[in-house]
């Protein structure tokens, strides 16, 4: 243990699993899975896939949080409501932040692109459309937005690895911690559901028209959900200094490419495995109390992750999915899977994952069929994604 | 102590491709007016069946990473491939393929989304194909920030050689020109010329890419010596009047004219090179190069369109030995934010 660590004292999500931590852990703890017609997105498609939306979230509860005056997207509205939620764990009142020195670092992909369809179908028909589509765009870079609204001073970052950019903010954000850049980072992920990711994964045919079923020898592809993971992250002595509870440790990062294929992950998952080894640092495989996989009910996002976790851990160890819960959160899925994670570790249990009932001898792994009790410090979640990129966090038991 | 040093720079600008070229248009200094970049040496570095599947975009960060590794006369062998990892940074991203994702929607309904477009508009692609291109194997993370993208971008690197994650990293800083940002541009009431040192809205996008290989070395253009993404001006002024420069990205936003103002009030003699890239968002990452090549030259180049020692658009100090020990350079990031950095010798 030392003073330069990075603790989690405060998080929160937003996600179609619950509004808030609490309920989602209940309802994912009690198994239940809520996927929804997609129908507000509009999509003229000839097969559609389930969503998970997120709850309709309040206003009131980020009024303290938001920049006056300025328009919010959905992503930073989804992101602003589990800030507010992590920042009351961990003692804190956004008006004490000001002007100090806090990092800010978001995961995202829609919410650093301009594909508001409307002004653009304007501007190609020459209709000369209103700036505004482009105003809310160069304001809403969600972790510009966050250090602006709340007038922080500290290093900035909104991080687009497709779908580890959850995992890597929360990465960036301890190795700011460990830089000394700063002593304290708010750090997660934040995506909307949008026409844009969704038509584009039914383009590349690896969405499933059923709710997902993540490791299910039967499983055909993902669902797209929304939402947002906020971690505090500070550093040890700063939050034993303010007399905050360090709830968990980020004891390791590690990230790899594959520099295999620009969408499709490396078969063997030499690079995932690269990453968790990285991110294990120098605790042993035998230590880790389970895994949050990926788990996006691909048939190749499982069986490399699962044939992976088999290789490193054996094949007994703890896994489970939860994106039968969440659905595929993309930017955001890395960060929420961190909340979850370190919520399996204080409660000693983690969900079933929801969608499997029959093993891929595939996957090498079994992943878990009910709520299961789990013992242990350490717990590890891995992202993949497009462009080879894999990465891993491993969380600590903070006591 | 580690000593992170630029070992190579790969530039695609406006100005033509290579240091070379960017050399050459600096001694020039004369403005661009049209700052659209040419990607045609790629097919030196890429077989064309490779490269086809890549939009402008990737292509000019590809180009500018491969560039880079020719520059700093590394070998791509297995030890580079395992050993190196990739920072790439983008403000506004893959702007076309973003676009013509759209276009294909609008003009052939829902059913006709390109699986092809919808990877390519994703940010992270062209590190990707980076990574795929060159074998890199490292870690690999995409930033983007708008004005903040290069001071994270770098942060991340520092931190990877600093803490031994890799020997060495590659910051790509990429932007590309769209007709939706021009549209916007112009709405705004921007035109040109570039005028960095003026009141006014003289914004001109302008894209290209530029890569820099970090290492921890003993040899190379320069040192990175100190990299701060958030500093009030005040500060930012006070680390400067120790630097014997101060390279700045100010491109013609009349929003950011205060606070550069602020910024070159001081006794540091400062430039700004954006009327020979553009005004991008990653300004500060072209800046740095010049600043890199200023310190290896010893050379302080002309500002394109403003002259010499003119006191109301740009200070110019006199070309000297060993006029450059120490330089700064900087963005304005806010109303009262800096991302700074000193390069040394």
């Amino acid at each position: 243990m030392s003073d330069s660590d990075s603790v989690i004292s405060g998080m929160g999500c937003f996600c179609a699993a619950g509004g808030d931590l609490a309920s989602a852990w209940k309802e994912m703890t009690a198994g239940n899975s809520n996927p929804g017609s997609p129908a507000g997105l509009k999509a003229a498609l000839k097969r559609l896939s389930p969503v998970f939306a997120a709850p309709a979230g309040s206003e009131n509860k980020i009024a303290a949080l938001a920049g006056a005056g300025m328009e919010k997207t959905r992503c930073v509205f989804f992101f602003l409501t589990a800030l507010a939620e992590a920042l009351a764990q961990a003692g804190l009142d956004a008006a004490d932040l000001r002007g100090q020195r806090i990092g800010v670092c978001v995961g995202t992909t829609v919410g650093c692109t301009l594909n508001d369809e409307q002004f653009y179908r304007e501007f190609r028909e020459g209709k000369e459309p209103g700036l505004m589509a482009i105003d809310r765009f160069l304001a809403n870079n969600p972790a510009q937005y966050v250090s602006s609204a709340l007038d922080l001073y500290g290093p900035v970052s909104t991080i687009n690895n497709a779908c580890t950019s959850g995992v890597d903010a929360i990465g960036q954000a301890r190795e700011w911690i460990s830089d000394g850049l700063c002593d304290m980072v708010i750090a997660g992920g934040t995506d909307e559901l949008s026409r844009i990711p969704y038509l584009g994964f039914s383009s590349l045919l690896n969405t499933s028209e059923l709710p997902c079923r993540p490791f299910d020898l039967k499983r055909d592809g993902l669902n797209l959900g929304e939402g947002a993971g906020v971690l505090i992250m500070e550093r040890r002595a700063a939050a034993s200094a303010r007399g905050a509870k360090a709830l968990v440790e980020v004891a390791g990062y590690g990230t790899c490419g594959d520099a295999y294929h620009p969408t499709a992950p490396h078969p063997q998952g030499l690079g995932l495995e690269q990453a968790i080894r990285r991110a294990l640092g120098g605790i042993a495989p035998g230590e880790i109390s389970f895994i949050n996989a990926h788990g996006t009910a691909t048939t190749a996002n499982d069986q490399v992750e699962g044939s992976t976790f088999a290789r490193v851990f054996g094949p007994q160890v703890t896994v489970f999915g939860s994106k039968g819960y969440t659905g595929h959160t993309l930017g955001a899925a890395g960060a929420i899977e961190a909340v979850f994670i370190a919520q399996g570790l204080l409660s000693g249990e983690i969900p079933a994952t929801a969608g499997f009932s029959e093993a891929d001898p595939g996957c090498a792994i079994v992943p878990t069929c009910s709520l299961t009790r789990v013992k242990g410090d350490f717990a590890l979640s891995t992202s993949l994604a497009f462009g080879g990129n894999n990465s891993a966090l491993l969380l600590k038991l903070g006591k | 102590m580690t000593q992170v040093k630029i070992t190579g720079i790969g530039a695609v600008t406006a100005c033509g491709q290579g240091v070379a070229a960017l050399l050459a248009a600096l001694e020039k200094g004369s403005p661009g007016a049209d700052y659209r970049v040419a990607t045609q040496g790629l097919d030196e570095f890429v077989p064309a069946k490779q490269s086809r599947r890549m939009d402008n975009f990737t292509r000019m960060a590809v180009l500018a990473a491969c560039l880079a590794v020719r520059d700093a006369g590394i070998e791509a062998d297995a030890k580079f491939k395992s050993e190196t990892g990739i920072v790439f940074g983008s403000a506004l991203g893959p702007q076309g393929s973003s676009f013509s994702f759209l276009d294909g929607i609008m003009d052939g309904g829902d059913n006709c989304a390109s699986s092809f477009l919808f990877t390519n508009s994703v940010h992270s692609t062209a590190a990707a194909q980076v990574a795929l291109t060159l074998g890199i194997r490292g870690p690999m993370r995409t930033v983007t920030a708008f004005n903040q993208t290069a001071g994270a971008a770098f942060a991340s690197a520092l931190n990877w050689i600093s803490s031994r994650v890799v020997n060495r990293v590659m910051v790509i800083l990429t932007e590309e020109i769209s007709a939706v940002q021009q549209y916007g541009v112009a709405r705004n009431g921007a035109h040109g010329p570039i005028g960095p040192f003026g009141k006014g809205c003289s914004y001109v996008p302008g894209e290209g890419s530029v890569a820099f290989m970090l290492e921890d070395s003993a040899q190379g253009y320069c040192a990175l010596r100190h990299l701060d993404q958030c500093l009030s001006v005040d500060a930012a002024v006070g680390r400067a009047a120790n630097c014997d420069m101060l390279f700045t990205a100010a491109a013609g936003r009349a929003d950011e004219f205060e606070t550069y103002s602020r910024l070159w009030s001081g006794q540091t003699p400062y430039a700004a090179y954006s009327p020979l890239y553009g005004s991008l968002y990653a300004g500060m990452g072209l800046e740095l190069a010049i600043a890199a090549l200023s310190i290896k030259k010893q050379v302080v180049f002309p500002i394109p369109g403003i002259a010499a020692n003119d006191k109301k658009s740009g200070k110019h100090p006199m070309a000297g030995d060993s006029l450059l020990k120490k330089v700064a350079i900087a963005a304005v990031t806010g109303p009262e934010r800096i991302a700074y950095a000193e390069l040394g010798i």
